[in-house]
C-alpha cells in the first residue's frame, strides 16, 4: 500500500515539474529569440528586426487585458513592417508588491530588449528600477507610475485628484447643487483612490446645499461594494448621488439600487470602466463614469520601448493619456 | 457544603452554551443600535443583511463540519470562486440547462472537498497545507477560464436565485442558509454520521478502535465543506448577475472565524451548525453597524477585530471556569 502511495506521490511530483516547465512556454515568443537580430535596418526606422519585451502588469485583472488589446495592435503593425515583436505577460496573481518585484529581477534575467511595469508601490519598486537601469536594462511603467525613479519612460493617467474634482463638478450640476452624497473609497492603502477621494471632497465642499454622509472602504470588491451600499440606502433615505471611486464600485453601488428599485433615483458616478460598468450606463443606473483609454497604453508603450531599445529617447517621457467622460449620450460607442 | 451545592445551583450566564451568550450580546446590540437608529431596524436592511449574511455563513457551515474533525479547510474560497465561474461558464457558453449547470458544479465541488480528504487521509498530509495548495489551484482555475474577466449574460432563472426575495421579506439565499442549516443540525445530532463527525475529531484512535471509517467520515466531511462553499460561491454569482473572478475570495477567515464565536473550538470535536450561523450573524451584524454608525473606514479593521476577540474571549471565560 505505502508504494502504491509513494508511486502515486512521484508521479504527481512529476506531472507537476512537466507541467511547469509546459507553462512556460505561454511567453508568445515565435521562433529563435536571439537568431533574428541585424544591426540597422533603415527601411523600418528601426535598428533590429526582432524585440523581446516583458509587461508586467499590476495582477491578473480583466482591466489589464484592455492594455493588452493596445499591446497587440501595436504589434500587428509592426510585423506589417516586418519588424517582430515578441512579448510576455506576466503578473502576479496578486497584487503583491513584493511578487511584482521578483517577476520584474526574473524577467531582467532574460535580458529583454525592454520590460513595462504597471507599478504596485512605487516606494518599494524604485530601487529595483533603478538598480536594473544602471545594468543597462530598459524599464518602463504603465498604469500608476515610479516618478522617482529612473524609468525610461511612463504612460498611463495620474490626474487622479483632478478626476475626483470633475466627477464632483459634473454631479453637483446635475444634483442642482443640492443633496446627500456617499462615497465607496476603495481601498485605503490605494494613493490613487484616496486622491480621487480628497478631490471629490473638496470640491462638494464648495458647494453650501451638499454634503457627503459618509464614505466607507469597498477593498475593490463588488460584493463589498454592494453590501455597503445597502448599508447606506437603509440609514440615509434622502441620499442623492453614490460616488465610486474604482471600477468595482459603482458596479456594486448599481446592483444594490437595481434591488432595491432606485436605479435612477439615486445617481451613481465614478470610475466604473469594463462591459458591465457600460451596460449599467446603457440602461441609466450608473450616471457619469470617467473611462480611461488603456488599450492606448498597451499602443504608445510598445512603439515606446523599442524606440528605447535604440538608443533614442522618446518624443514624451511622461504620457499622460486622458481620460473620457462616458454617459448614456456616448455610451453607445463602448458597448459590446 | 450546602452553601457551595446552592451556589452551583444559582443561574450563571456562564453555564449557557456560547451560542446562546452570543445570541444575548447580539440582541442586546441591535436593540440599543435600533434605538439610536431606527434605520438599523428597518424591513430594507434586515432583508438586506440577511442576505450578505447568508454567504459566508453557509461557507461556514462547511467549514464548522471539517473543524468538529479537528482539520480545518482553506480551500473554501477557490471552490466558492470556481463554482461561481464554472457554473457561469456552462450556462453561457453550452446548451446545458441552468439547473442542471449548477448541479454538474455542485458535483465538481464535492469532488474537490473529496481529494482534499484523500490527501489529507490517505497520504496523512497536514490539512492546513494540503487545503492551502488545493485552494490555489481552485483560485488558479479561476483565472486560466476567465483571465480575469468576469462573465456576463447569464439566464435570468438562475440569477432569480440569488437576487429573488420571497414575500418580499426573506432573500432566497438566505433561505438555502435556514435550510442547510436545519439539515446540517439533523445530521450532527441525530444521525449516526454526525455523531462519527464529533468521535473523529474528539479522538481519533479512539474512534477508529470503535470501529468508526475515520477516512471515510473526513473525507466526507471535506466533500461537504467544498459543497457548502459551492452553493454559497453560485448563489453570490447569481447574486451579482455576473460570475466575478473574486467570488469568495476572502471568506476563509470570516467562515472560520463564524464558527470559533458560535463556539466551534479548533481543536475539533466541539461546536455546532447553530453556532456558525450565530457567529455569521454577529459578523455581518458588525460589517452592517460600522455603515450605520458612520464608523469610520480607518478604524473598520480595527474594531472588527476587537469585537471578534471580545466574543471569543467570552467562550475562553467559559472554558477556564470549567476547569476550576
Amino acid at each position: 500500500m505505502k508504494n502504491i502511495l509513494r508511486t502515486i506521490a512521484l508521479s504527481i511530483i512529476v506531472a507537476m515539474a512537466v507541467g511547469l516547465i509546459g507553462c512556460t512556454g505561454n511567453d508568445a515568443s515565435s521562433g529563435s529569440s536571439q537568431g533574428g537580430s541585424q544591426a540597422g535596418d533603415s527601411a523600418t526606422g528601426y535598428n533590429k528586426t526582432e524585440y523581446n519585451l516583458v509587461f508586467i502588469p499590476k495582477l491578473v485583472h480583466e482591466w489589464y487585458e484592455d492594455v493588452k488589446i493596445g499591446v497587440d495592435k501595436a504589434v500587428a503593425e509592426l510585423a506589417e513592417k516586418g519588424i517582430t515583436v515578441n512579448y510576455s505577460w506576466e503578473p502576479p496573481a496578486d497584487a503583491v508588491v513584493t511578487e511584482q518585484i521578483a517577476k520584474i529581477e526574473a524577467a531582467a534575467s532574460k535580458n529583454p530588449d525592454g520590460i513595462a511595469v504597471a507599478i504596485i508601490d512605487a516606494s518599494a519598486s524604485t530601487t529595483v528600477i533603478n538598480e536594473l537601469v544602471d545594468q543597462g536594462i530598459n524599464v518602463t511603467t504603465f498604469d500608476n507610475d515610479a516618478p522617482d525613479s529612473k524609468r525610461k519612460y511612463y504612460c498611463g493617467h495620474s490626474t487622479n485628484y483632478e478626476d475626483g474634482v470633475e466627477i464632483a463638478e459634473r454631479l453637483a450640476k446635475s444634483l442642482n447643487e443640492e443633496g446627500e452624497v456617499a462615497i465607496l473609497a476603495g481601498t485605503l492603502s490605494a494613493i490613487n483612490h484616496q486622491e480621487r477621494v480628497k478631490g471629490f471632497e473638496d470640491t462638494i465642499a464648495k458647494y453650501p446645499n451638499m454634503s457627503i454622509v459618509d464614505k466607507q472602504a469597498d477593498e475593490d470588491s463588488i460584493e463589498i461594494a454592494l453590501n455597503v451600499t445597502e448599508g447606506y440606502l437603509a440609514t440615509y433615505p434622502n441620499l442623492k448621488a453614490i460616488y465610486g471611486v474604482n471600477a468595482a464600485s459603482p458596479i456594486g453601488a448599481a446592483r444594490a439600487l437595481k434591488d432595491a428599485n432606485k436605479a435612477g433615483d439615486i445617481k451613481i458616478v465614478g470610475m466604473g470602466e469594463n462591459d458591465e460598468a457600460m451596460q449599467y450606463m446603457d440602461e441609466g443606473t450608473i450616471e457619469l463614469s470617467r473611462k480611461k483609454d488603456v488599450p492606448t497604453y498597451g499602443y504608445n508603450i510598445v512603439y515606446a520601448m523599442l524606440e528605447i531599445a535604440d538608443g533614442r529617447t522618446p518624443a514624451k517621457v511622461a504620457d499622460e493619456i486622458p481620460a473620457i467622460f462616458v454617459t448614456k449620450d456616448n455610451v453607445s460607442e463602448f458597448l459590446n | 457544603m450546602n452553601k457551595s451545592a446552592s451556589a452551583r445551583k444559582r443561574f450563571n450566564i456562564l453555564d449557557m452554551p456560547t451560542a446562546g451568550m452570543i445570541s444575548i450580546v447580539l440582541v442586546v446590540l441591535c436593540v440599543v443600535v435600533g434605538s439610536i437608529k431606527p434605520a438599523f431596524l428597518s424591513q430594507y436592511n434586515l432583508t438586506t443583511l440577511s442576505r450578505t449574511i447568508s454567504f459566508t455563513t453557509m461557507v461556514a457551515f462547511g467549514q464548522t463540519l471539517v473543524l468538529l474533525t479537528g482539520g480545518i479547510d482553506l480551500s473554501v474560497a477557490g471552490v466558492a470562486g470556481m463554482s461561481g465561474i464554472l457554473s457561469a461558464w456552462l450556462m453561457v457558453n453550452t446548451s446545458i440547462p441552468w439547473w442542471l449547470a449548477i448541479i454538474l458544479v455542485l458535483v465538481l465541488a464535492f469532488i474537490c472537498g473529496s481529494i482534499n480528504g484523500i490527501l489529507i487521509t490517505k497520504m496523512n498530509m497536514v490539512p492546513f497545507v494540503v487545503t492551502l495548495a488545493t485552494g490555489s489551484i481552485f483560485t488558479g482555475i479561476i483565472y486560466v477560464v476567465t483571465k480575469g474577466s468576469p462573465i456576463m449574460g447569464m439566464p435570468a432563472q438562475a440569477t432569480k436565485l440569488g437576487q429573488g426575495i420571497l414575500f418580499k421579506v426573506l432573500p432566497y439565499p438566505a433561505i438555502a442558509m435556514i435550510v442547510l442549516a436545519l439539515l446540517g443540525t439533523y445530521v450532527l445530532r441525530y444521525t449516526p454520521f454526525g455523531r462519527y463527525i464529533y468521535a473523529v475529531g474528539g479522538n481519533q484512535n479512539a474512534a477508529s478502535i470503535a470501529g468508526i471509517k475515520v477516512n471515510k467520515v473526513t473525507t466526507m466531511v471535506y466533500g461537504l465543506s467544498a459543497s457548502m462553499a459551492g452553493i454559497a460561491g453560485i448563489l453570490m454569482t447569481c447574486r451579482l448577475g455576473t460570475a466575478q473572478p473574486t467570488v469568495g475570495a476572502d471568506w476563509v477567515m470570516p467562515s472560520v472565524t463564524a464558527a470559533c464565536i458560535g463556539g466551534t473550538s479548533l481543536a475539533g470535536g466541539r461546536g455546532s451548525i447553530v453556532g456558525a450561523v450565530v457567529g455569521g450573524i454577529f459578523m455581518g451584524v458588525i460589517q452592517n453597524l460600522i455603515v450605520i454608525l458612520q464608523i469610520s473606514p480607518y478604524w473598520e479593521k480595527v474594531i472588527t477585530g476587537l469585537v471578534i476577540l471580545a466574543a471569543i474571549a467570552i467562550d475562553r471565560l467559559k472554558a477556564v471556569r470549567s476547569n476550576t
